[in-house]
Formats: structure tokens, C-alpha cells, sequence
């Protein structure tokens, strides 16, 4: 769409993943614009003076109209910026390492509860381990085994914190 | 002052207090010395463990921590020409061409004595004349904090990685998360989307440890390749540092201290500016400045001592006015608010022992630094090359440790993560995540600021401002004048930096080429 020559010469003007994120920034600021009757309560006026100086709707006012000026701005310098797209260049077994550690971490806090922190993060700990490529035992021992017992230890024993218990107790 | 002085010595005078700085500095040695990660996640990581110490143990604790991984940093910068954090970066310029002359042992305890020897008077000097400027910072008021805010905010985003742009946005999304819960002044609900549980606002742990230490899980899980440093050059060789080198080196580790320590007040700029900033002003100042580059003793001096002499006056804006200069020092205000002590200049009046005790605290950590790196920096070089499957592993299991005590809330857990991945992404497409933290940080300060200059004003802010608070109006002047001067010295700065470290990389193939 804007990949023509600009008519004054130099580089020509080219829509990138950086013109995608100004166009974001604007539709946020539109976004927080129109929120702000909806999630900012106001302060009761007290014989009709507000008694806090400014109203809590100032600074989120602030917020958007910066996001739509400065998305503005960041939309006209994207089409020069000649950045290749940071994720266009990850490959894909790149996503599947991302997509299996971040469904791994959910897992864990999922767990986190039910199983107690020693056993859930033994189970995380050891998987992303194997998954990383690790098939050394004594080291999958160490973050299976040895460091989940020792940060448990750690926080609930000499910090005198709570971490979710094992299951049995 | 010196009364209170010889009570805080007395205060920190404590093995417990000795101990949690050395443990401290171990941790952040190690953490430094790996490739990859930084000494800001392993202080987000281990942050939480200082809220459950007295304050005199894990203030002290994190500053160890801080200290010990600025210097780590420079161990597999110096040894494998992978800086191990950002402050390391100019230390690839000097230190790698030492180790391939067979001279790491030499590198490593120049960068050793360099860094302590700039830190130590940085942190002196700190000491001496920060109860003065809390002093002076007592007596201005509400304008007046606005507008540094104002100043100090625009500082952080000029002097960001990546573009004015791109760290505007991060600074308005980082406001925009700080408005989430209740207004500081009238406590109105904004931004809660009808949760409860929004209505208390972001946390800040799950924010500082979402952001700094998943992407670096994730940048690592992306290539799942393991250990990438072979054990080969993992070992400090050749001869130690004589006495005579040490001598010849002390008046570019002095010049260093001096810049790192200016550099170190303003906010934003931060120890890898200090760190290129030193080594050129050596390289200048030098009568033979065709040797740095390849493998010139003061090319290590020189960044090792600037990124250090940036730690102890980093603090200045951090206590006496609450303004952090850094992701690190907005860890440290982290650790201060959630003991209970919330800097400003109030804060010295309040609690001046302590105070003055944490600040002595970082002399010792020089000290300690000295003795921990002579004697471990063989070991701490060997963590080089530990494999990041039990790295990664490691990290997660703290982190989500760390996060949950707090609040015992695992609603923050999914917070951390959701941080985390906003983070990594934001890096990815050259965003800088300092500006983010800076104006989640600040936004509830300045908006009070604001309100109480508004109120103080009875409705004329402008006459008011013009006619009573001349301070105020000079800043706000200087404001956009000290920002433009900024922007272009850092630009050039920056092209010079990346320009040294081209011809460094090209240099290294073209004698990589012609060993083949």
C-alpha cells in the first residue's frame, strides 16, 4: 500500500511491522479516550469545588492523547524505518520452543496449588530441562529434585514465608 | 552527620551483614558471568528474598547482587568476547584481544581492581554530599517535584536503546498500567474493567520480574542450543597484574571514576554510556591510543572503572527525591518502599542511621568485591560454560517463587507471565522496556505532585508558578533544551559506540582470516 516510490526521491515509503504497532498505539488511545466516562469514577464535588486538585480523569486524558500523538508520529517515521520484521525471521520450530515453555508455565501455576510449589516445579523444572536437551540425569536431578526442595526450603523455613505446601500435608 | 555516620557503621558492623553482601555478590557474580543473563533479572529474581529480611540485611543483600554482577559482566566479556550484561559491552573492545595475547589473568584483575577502585570513591563521594542535597531537596515543594518528574521521565526516554519514539510509547503504557486500581490523591476506582481484585492496582513484583527475567527465559528456550561457550578459554592464564601496570593504569581509572560518577546523578543514562564514554576519554588522552583495541590494559581499566563509578551516585536521585535512575535502581526502590521506607528527603530525617548504614554497606561490598574476585573469579570463570537447560529451569523456579510469596496470589503469577511475553516481544521489535517501568514507577508520584501544585495554586496555576516558584519555571524551561542536548550527544554517542565495536568485530575477522 505504501510501498510506491515517494514522489521527492530517497528511500521509498514502506508499511512495516512498525507501522502496524503506530496504527495500534492510535486505536489505544482511542480506546483509553473513550473508556475514561466509563471506568474513571469522579470525586464527589464538595460545595461545588473539587477537592483534590485535579480530577482523576487528567492524567488518563493525558495517556491517550500522548498514545494518538506520538502513534501519529511513530506512523509517519515507520514508513521510512527499514527494519526487518523480528518475527518473520524466527524460525518456526522457534514458536513451538516459545509455545511449549509458555503453555508449560501456565501448567505450572495451574498446579501450583493443587500439587503444592515442590512438587509442581520439580515436574516443570525436570520437563523444560529434557525439553532443553539436557540428558544428563544428575542434572536433571539437581533442577528436579534438589533446587525445588532447596527454594521451598529457602522461603518457608529461613524467610518464614508460605509456598503453596506439598499435597499430603 | 558524623555522629550518625559512626552509628551506622556501628549498624552494619554485623556478620550477618558481611555475610548477606558476600552471598549477594556471589549470586550476582555468577548471574553476570553467564552469557545471557543479566544482573537485572537476577535482582528481579531475588528481590522478593529481600522483603523478608530486616532492611539491613537485604538492602545490603541486593546491592551486593547489583555490585557483583556489574563485574561479572566483565568475566566472559574479557574471556570469551561475550559480554555477560550490557556494562560489559566496551570491555569486548580491550579485553578479548588481551586473553588471545595470553593475557586473561591480567585482564580479569585489572577489570577486578578497576571496577572496586571506581565504585569505592564513587560511593564515598555519594555518601559525602547526599545528606546536602537531601537537605536542599527538603525545601522545594510540589511544583518543583513535578517538574524534575517531568525531566527525569523524558531523560529516561531519550536515553533509552531505540528510538524517541519507540520509548514514548513505552512510557505512556507504563502510565497507562500504573493508573490501573485507584487514583493516589482521591483514591477513585479507575481502569478495574469490574474486577475486584484490579481495584488494588498492578503490582510491582510481578511487572519488574515479568519483564526482566521471562524474556530472558524465553530468548533462551527460542534455539533450545544449549551450552554455546566451549571450556577452552575459561581459564584466567598468563601472568598477574604487577604493581607497576596497576600504578601506570590509576590515572585513567581515576578519570574513569570522575565521568562514571557525574554520569551516574542523571537519571537514565546509565554505565554503558559511562563504560564508552571512559574508554574513549582514555583513548584520547593516551600517547599511544593505536594500541587500545588490541589489547591495551587501560582499554579494560577504563570501562570497568566508568560502568562501577555509575553505581553509588546512581542513588542520589534514588533517595533523596525517588526517582530511579535505572532498571536496577527501580529494583532497589522496590526493596526500599516494600520495608516500609519510601525515599525522598523525608526519608533522611526519618531514618538517617539506616540510611547512611545502607549506603556504607556498598564501601564494604567494594572491599568484599576485592577479596571475592581475587580469590573466586578462576571458579565464577568456569560458569561460562554451564548449560542452560538447568539455567533456564532455574530461573523459572525463583521466579514464580519470588512472585507468589508476596501476595500469595496466583493471579499475579499470570500477571508475570503475561509481562513476561509483552516484554519479550517489546525487545524483540527494538523496544526499550525501561521507559515502561520508569513511568509505571512515577505516574503515582508526579499525578500527586501535580494535584497539590493545582490546589496550592487556588485555581491560578500559571500566575502562581510566574510569580512564586522560579525553580519550577527554569526547569520546565531548561526541560526541552536539556533534552535536545541529550538526544544528539547520545546519538552520537551511540553511532560512535556501535562504530568501535564494528571495526573491533572487523579487525577480529580480518586476523581470524588470515590465521586460516
Amino acid at each position: 500500500m505504501f510501498s510506491e516510490a515517494n514522489g521527492g526521491g530517497g528511500r521509498p515509503l514502506r508499511a512495516s511491522y512498525n507501522t502496524v504497532v503506530a496504527l495500534g498505539c492510535i486505536a489505544l488511545g482511542v480506546a483509553v479516550w473513550l473508556m475514561i466516562p466509563y471506568q474513571v469514577q469522579e470525586p464527589p464535588a464538595i460545595f461545588g469545588q473539587n477537592s483534590s486538585g485535579i480530577s482523576p480523569t487528567l492524567f488518563p486524558r493525558i495517556a491517550a492523547i500522548g498514545f494518538i500523538l506520538i502513534g501519529a508520529l511513530y506512523f509517519v517515521a515507520s514508513l521510512r524505518m527499514n527494519e526487518p520484521n523480528p518475527f518473520r525471521e524466527l524460525p518456526a520450530l522457534a514458536y513451538g520452543n516459545l509455545a511449549v515453555v509458555l503453555v508449560a508455565m501456565v501448567l505450572y501455576v495451574a498446579l501450583l496449588r493443587p500439587l503444592g510449589y515442590a512438587l509442581s516445579s520439580a515436574l516443570v523444572a525436570s520437563a523444560i530441562s529434557l525439553y532443553y536437551g539436557s540428558r544428563n540425569v544428575f542434572g536433571i536431578a539437581f533442577v528436579g529434585v534438589v533446587a525445588p526442595l532447596a527454594i521451598y526450603y529457602l522461603f518457608t523455613r529461613m524467610l518464614t514465608v508460605s509456598l503453596p505446601p506439598f499435597p499430603w500435608n | 552527620m558524623f555522629e550518625t555516620l559512626a552509628e551506622a557503621a556501628l549498624m552494619i558492623m554485623r556478620f550477618d551483614v558481611l555475610a548477606m553482601i558476600a552471598a549477594g555478590m556471589c549470586l550476582g557474580i555468577f548471574v553476570g558471568a553467564l552469557p545471557g543473563f543479566t544482573t537485572v533479572m537476577a535482582m528481579a529474581v531475588v528481590l522478593p528474598i529481600s522483603f523478608f529480611l530486616e532492611p539491613i540485611l537485604g538492602i545490603p543483600f541486593l546491592i551486593g547482587v547489583y555490585k557483583g554482577g556489574i563485574f561479572g559482566g566483565s568475566i566472559p566479556a574479557i574471556l570469551v568476547n561475550i559480554p555477560g550484561t550490557g556494562a560489559a559491552v566496551a570491555t569486548t573492545l580491550d579485553g578479548p584481544a588481551m586473553t588471545r595475547n595470553g593475557q586473561s589473568r591480567k585482564a580479569l584483575e585489572i577489570a577486578l581492581v578497576a571496577s572496586a577502585i571506581g565504585d569505592f570513591l564513587s560511593s564515598f563521594g555519594t555518601i559525602l554530599v547526599i545528606g546536602l542535597i537531601a537537605a536542599i531537596a527538603l525545601m522545594i515543594g510540589p511544583p518543583e517535584i513535578a517538574a524534575i518528574l517531568i525531566l527525569s521521565l523524558l531523560i529516561i526516554v531519550v536515553s533509552s536503546s531505540g528510538s524517541f519514539l519507540k520509548g514514548m510509547v513505552m512510557l505512556f503504557i507504563g502510565m497507562s498500567i500504573a493508573m490501573v486500581g485507584q487514583d493516589p490523591i482521591g483514591a477513585m476506582v479507575r481502569f478495574d474493567f469490574g474486577f475486584h481484585a484490579l481495584q488494588a492496582g498492578v503490582n510491582l513484583l510481578p511487572l519488574i520480574i515479568g519483564l526482566f527475567a521471562i524474556p530472558e527465559i524465553l530468548f533462551a528456550i527460542e534455539r533450545r542450543q544449549g551450552s554455546i561457550v566451549t571450556a577452552e578459554r575459561t581459564r584466567p592464564e598468563g601472568e598477574r597484574l604487577r604493581w607497576g601496570e596497576f600504578r601506570r593504569s590509576l590515572r585513567t581509572i581515576l578519570r574513569s571514576t570522575a565521568l562514571g560518577g557525574v554520569i551516574g546523578m542523571i537519571p537514565g543514562v546509565g554505565q554503558v554510556v559511562s563504560a564508552f564514554m571512559g574508554y574513549s576519554a582514555a583513548k584520547n588522552a593516551s600517547k599511544t591510543p593505536e594500541r587500545f583495541g588490541k589489547g591495551e590494559l587501560e582499554g579494560v581499566a577504563a570501562p570497568e572503572a566508568a560502568n562501577n563509578a555509575v553505581n553509588g551516585p546512581t542513588m542520589v536521585p534514588l533517595l533523596t527525591l525517588g526517582i530511579p535512575g535505572d532498571n536496577i535502581t527501580a529494583i532497589l526502590l522496590g526493596a526500599f518502599v516494600a520495608q516500609g521506607l519510601r525515599p525522598g528527603p523525608q526519608l533522611f530525617q526519618d531514618q538517617g542511621v539506616l540510611v547512611y548504614a545502607i549506603l556504607l554497606s556498598m564501601l564494604v561490598a567494594c572491599v568484599l568485591l576485592v577479596i571475592i574476585g581475587y580469590l573466586l573469579t578462576p571458579v565464577f570463570s568456569r560458569v561460562v560454560t554451564i548449560n542452560k537447560a538447568y539455567l533456564v529451569p532455574l530461573m523459572l523456579l525463583f521466579a514464580v517463587a519470588g512472585t507468589y510469596v508476596y501476595r500469595s496470589n496466583p493471579m499475579d503469577l499470570y500477571f508475570m507471565i503475561a509481562f513476561g511475553v509483552f516484554g519479550y516481544a517489546a525487545r524483540k521489535m527494538g523496544f526499550d522496556v525501561t521507559p515502561l517501568v520508569m513511568g509505571f514507577i512515577l505516574l503515582p508520584p508526579l499525578e500527586y505532585a501535580v494535584g497539590q501544585s493545582v490546589l496550592l495554586s487556588r485555581g491560578d496555576l500559571f500566575g502562581y508558578l510566574i510569580g512564586s516558584r522560579p525553580i519550577t519555571v527554569a526547569v520546565v524551561i531548561l526541560t526541552p533544551v536539556l533534552i535536545f542536548w541529550i538526544a544528539s550527544r547520545q546519538g552520537r554517542r551511540t553511532r560512535a559506540a556501535k562504530r568501535a565495536v564494528r571495526d573491533q568485530r572487523a579487525k577480529e575477522e580480518e586476523a581470524a582470516g588470515r590465521t586460516d
